[in-house]
């Protein structure tokens, strides 16, 4: 339990599990603040990737970021069930 | 053979083989509460990934999302920001969910957070916001399938009789073979979606354009110019404002697995692992947004003044003159997007009714084989009322949706709270739930008193929602130890 009260890990939980999450976590915050605030550069239409505005592309961009985070992340989980 | 005849034949088989599908799934599961509701807790990652994602996508996918699209620009891309921010959280809490379901029997969101904060009230409650929000969701799905029928077949079969015919299917399936003939269903039903999206996404831009960067290029060089200015254009077509567009991300987004059909899930997965797969997989199918928002780009320039903008797929499909089998395919495609949406949220409405209404909420007793039959009427019962309704309303429930929606994302701090925070207790629960809504809700009705012009007024509810959680729960006894334990240790 942390200052806060919050309840993130329990004492079971190795250091590989607890870094991982954490990484995913850092990766997550920056997709998503990616996507969330005005940038500046990144929300024009040029240079276009692959046929797409830029703009789109980085948006596509952050969603691969989140799903190879999500893929890293279950990678790290126990394999017991 | 006239084309409207054989697009409609097309849709015809696709009905036949959605019921086939439907009922046959149902033999697969135990007659129980479980079985109907849970599809005892068995489904595998293939299932639980076309589950979400084809209940996820609905008559939006290719009536409203386009429209957005075509009238808004880049606006719509808010819905591909906020769909795979909204899954990641599923995947902490999600199997925390199943395990507790498993150990304690639940089968709804209700009984999840019911029992954590020891409160029939809280079950009231959230049986009630479901309600309110899965009413106006289905009747607006029945209206979508009624209207792609009416579309290509020019009112030879009048929106009520196309309504009525995939309802009727989708009200069967769901009574005979509860949520495994949801889980099938979806299964083949997000297949043909995607298929139908992704070439539909490609073509049109191709043909109408020669490619998705020159049209792009087009519309930048044109005086819509403004419509590709992120974060695009508002309803009343002025420029839509940041705070708007990040705030809708944030509540949408933290609302995404709230929604009573989608958290319940959870119960349905076999494994910890088949659940938590589920959600890495899950941008694959959120991807497919991006042509069903291509779709909508390519009519800016070449068909401008649509309205309403919902229609810019049929109108499209008529204007092109293109092949009656595509078309055909293509309204299928929007069916099987309108009922696979139609069909969970029947089938958690219906369960939530009797689970969270009747037994948790008013204590009434019930032995499981009649619960069963309960959640079986209903979903008749509710079909039926929605179907009036679809025939009736017309404007109110589109507001009533969008109300609704901020009232669910309320749920959120109390999720997080019951699992990682374990000095929540019951009365800050109930306090921080209750205020979200009125909040929400007032901000809503009253969009002249937000303090920042255009801010989705979740984000209030959101805020003060927590503060009352946390404020409410430190001045009160901290909850029973063995339950808080149960939720943080799950």
């Amino acid at each position: 339990m942390n200052k806060l009260g919050l309840h993130f890990f329990s004492p079971s939980d190795g250091p590989v599990y607890r870094r991982t999450r954490i990484i995913f976590l850092s990766i997550y915050i920056v997709a998503v603040s990616a996507v969330l605030f005005p940038w500046p550069k990144v929300w024009g239409i040029y240079p276009m990737v692959l046929g797409l505005p830029f703009f789109m592309f980085w948006m596509v961009m952050a969603i691969v970021a989140i799903f190879l985070g999500l893929a890293l992340l279950y990678r790290s989980e126990p394999e017991e069930e | 053979m006239e084309g409207w005849l054989i697009a409609l034949l097309i849709c015809l088989v696709y009905l036949l083989v959605t019921l086939v599908t439907g009922i046959m799934s149902g033999f697969r599961v135990s007659k129980s509460v479980t079985g109907f509701v849970a599809a005892d807790r068995s489904m595998n990652t293939v299932v639980l990934y076309f589950v979400m994602g084809a209940s996820i996508f609905s008559s939006f996918a290719f009536l409203g999302g386009p429209g957005w699209a075509y009238s808004r620009g880049v606006a719509s891309f808010y819905i591909l920001a906020y769909g795979i921010v909204g899954v990641v959280p599923l995947y902490f809490f999600g199997p925390r969910v199943r395990r507790l379901g498993e150990k304690f029997g639940f089968v709804t969101q209700a009984e999840v957070l019911a029992y954590r904060f020891d409160s029939r009230a809280l079950s009231v409650i959230l049986a009630l916001l479901s309600a309110g929000a899965f009413l106006p969701y289905i009747v607006i799905q029945m209206k979508g399938a009624g209207f792609i029928f009416e579309t290509i077949t020019d009112g030879r079969v009048s929106f009520a009789v196309g309504a009525g015919l995939s309802y009727l299917i989708v009200i069967i399936y769901v009574v005979f073979s509860g949520v495994m003939g949801v889980g099938w269903t979806n299964m083949f039903q997000g297949i043909f979606m995607m298929v139908i999206a992704w070439f539909l996404g490609l073509y049109l831009p191709t043909k109408l354009y020669g490619g998705v960067g020159p049209m792009f290029e087009q519309i930048a060089n044109s005086d819509k110019a403004q419509m590709l200015v992120v974060p695009g254009l508002n309803a009343a077509g002025g420029p839509w404002t940041w705070a708007a567009f990040s705030s809708s991300i944030v509540v949408s987004g933290l609302g995404f697995m709230m929604w009573p059909h989608l958290f319940m899930r959870s119960f349905a997965a076999k494994s910890d692992r088949s659940l938590r797969r589920t959600v890495v997989m899950y941008p694959t199918f959120q991807i497919f947004l991006i042509p069903i928002l291509l779709i909508g780009f390519s009519g800016i320039l070449k068909y401008p003044g649509v309205t309403p903008a919902d229609s810019i797929v049929p109108f499209l499909l008529r204007e092109l003159a293109l092949s009656p089998v595509l078309v055909g395919l293509v309204c299928a495609g929007t069916l099987a997007a309108s009922m696979s949406t139609g069909d969970a949220i029947l089938h958690s409405a219906s369960s939530i009714a009797v689970r969270d209404g009747l037994v948790s909420g008013l204590g009434v007793k019930i032995d499981d084989t009649r619960q069963r039959f309960l959640i079986r009427l209903i979903v008749v019962v509710l079909g039926i009322v929605a179907y009036g309704l679809a025939l009736v309303m017309d404007q109110g429930l589109v507001d009533l949706l969008l109300m609704a929606y901020g009232g669910i994302v309320q749920i959120f701090p109390l999720v997080f709270a019951a699992f990682y925070w374990p000095r929540a207790t019951k009365a800050g629960a109930l306090a921080g739930l209750i205020t979200g809504i009125l909040v929400n809700t007032f901000f809503r009705l009253n969009p002249e008193f937000s303090p920042f012009a255009g801010m989705h007024e979740g984000i209030y509810g959101l805020t003060l929602n927590t503060i009352v959680l946390v404020v409410v729960s430190l001045l009160t006894q901290p909850d029973p130890e063995d339950r808080v334990k149960a939720y943080v240790e799950a």
